[in-house]
């Protein structure tokens, strides 16, 4: 289970987090929301102890420190892959450094994706450096998989085929945490849902209960940002009202 | 240890192509000032490495500095997106600038024995095609110039122990300097006192044969700047 409590984040002056408590045990799929800006990649970032933080983040009950980290992997739109390798050194390395490695989970996901094996990551079009970015993630064979906007500039099928597998091939003690503007897309296959605004945790909920409640994620979203649907209305009114 | 090896590959993949660039630069400088010495001014061997004119000296002193800043540019594999999965490694921060010292050891050992080789070439290119060609007594006349040629002679001090371990520990100095520059522009904190380290260089190539004193200062002197960053890099420094 990876615990955050109280956790801040200050960035030149700037409160990126606000006193952030969170859980996450094993075995669920999370989707993390939030404007630009809200405070996603930081939170994530602290997490993997990339960023210094205030608050206490464990990790199955222990700080995260470089004994424990390989439990975590991170698949990120910023690419976290060596450029200058190719898939094939990839799996090399990755082989070496972590034991948890799964091959098969590779290979399979390689040829699903139809990726070139010796071909330099760098020359990878966009899009699949993203999928080979999420591939490298889902294979490490950590227990935490965090995502940061992975799919950012794949197209809809491409997708729509991700979620697929993710689905198919997460085993139970795998937990993700999935930060996304595609708040319709995952909605499906997500579990739980944590929306954060300017730092702020503003919403927490399993999609169980929303289905119980009658309400889609959309609208529960809508309602812990306080969105104003009139407020386009005011504004395309006010643009195009003649004095 | 394939694990450390790996490590190491990825820090050489990020430069390795920019030293073999520069080692190219430093032959294709140093051919033509040979050419333009011996082939169109006639200048003559001796004078050529003896006067300083040719400036051998400047082009190996401008690699010098691109090397250094390859090494410290490209050196970091904790900067940069990739940092992420570095960062996520069991392998130590001080392991891994370990291995960043020892790459960058084998630069300078790669410079040194490149320039040595192209001197060498330049030499026996000259005694075997130039004014002295055929003469029995050219081998000698080039071992000379190691000893005649401050230049020269600190590159290959010949059997002038005192100068080979200025030398060697010139190569350590420069090396940890370099990983450690790479660590300080990655907490972006100020490096400008590593200079000292650098410049001290121009003192190994402004030896005379038997700077006995001078040896001893720039010894003495390189050894407590390897103190003083070891001691910051590896004690006293967290990791990351």
């Amino acid at each position: 289970m990876i615990e955050l409590k109280n956790v801040s984040k200050t960035y030149r002056g700037k409160r990126a987090l606000k006193n952030v408590n969170l859980t996450l045990p094993r075995g669920e799929i999370v989707g993390l929301f939030g404007e630009n800006g809200a405070g996603k990649t930081t939170l994530m970032k602290c997490i993997l102890n990339l960023h210094p933080y205030n608050g206490e983040i464990t990790l199955d009950g222990e700080p995260i420190s470089r004994k424990n980290i390989v439990k975590l992997s991170f698949g990120t739109s910023e690419h976290s892959f060596f450029p200058n390798l190719t898939p094939r050194s990839h799996k090399e390395f990755y082989k070496e450094h972590f034991d948890t490695f799964s091959e098969k989970r590779f290979d399979g996901l390689m040829e699903f994706f139809n990726l070139p094996a010796y071909r330099a990551v760098k020359n990878f079009s966009t899009g699949q450096k993203n999928q080979f970015e999420v591939i490298l993630a889902l294979s490490q064979g950590a227990d935490y998989i965090l995502l940061d906007e992975p799919f950012a500039g794949n197209d809809v099928f491409n997708r729509e085929d991700f979620y697929k597998v993710l689905l198919g091939i997460l085993e139970p003690h795998e937990t993700v945490l999935l930060s996304t503007h595609l708040i319709e897309e995952v909605s499906d296959f997500i579990g739980r849902a944590v929306l954060i605004r300017q730092g702020e945790i503003v919403g927490d909920v399993y999609m169980s209960d929303l289905e119980d409640q009658g309400m889609d994620l959309m609208t529960y979203i809508k309602s812990a940002y306080q969105y104003k649907a009139d407020r386009i209305i005011q504004a395309l009114t006010n643009m195009t009202d003649e004095e | 240890m394939k694990k450390y090896l790996s490590v190491f590959a990825l820090i050489a993949q990020n430069s390795i192509y920019r030293i073999f660039g520069l080692l190219l630069l430093l032959a294709a400088a140093d051919g033509v000032l040979a050419w333009y010495w011996l082939a169109v001014k006639h200048y003559g061997i001796q004078n050529m490495f003896h006067s300083g004119n040719a400036r051998f000296g400047l082009v190996l002193a401008i690699v010098f500095v691109l090397m250094a800043a390859v090494q410290i540019r490209c050196g970091d594999i904790y900067s940069g997106t990739s940092g992420y999965t570095v960062r996520r490694l069991a392998i130590s921060e001080k392991a891994v600038l370990l291995l960043q010292i020892l790459y960058n050891m084998l630069c300078w050992i790669i410079l040194w024995g490149v320039q040595v080789l192209i001197i060498f070439v330049i030499c026996k290119l000259y005694y075997r095609f130039g004014e002295y060609a055929g003469d029995p007594l050219s081998e000698q006349q080039m071992f000379l110039l190691f000893y005649i040629s401050p230049l020269l002679h600190s590159l290959l001090p010949m059997e002038e122990t005192l100068a080979w371990i200025a030398n060697l520990v010139m190569i350590a100095e420069l090396s940890i300097s370099s990983a450690y520059w790479t660590v300080r522009r990655r907490e972006k904190s100020s490096a400008a006192d590593l200079l000292i380290g650098y410049w001290t260089v121009v003192l190994i190539f402004r030896r005379e044969l038997g700077s006995y004193i001078l040896n001893v200062i720039i010894i003495g002197g390189f050894l407590i700047i390897i103190a003083i960053d070891c001691w910051r890099m590896f004690f006293r420094k967290k990791e990351v």
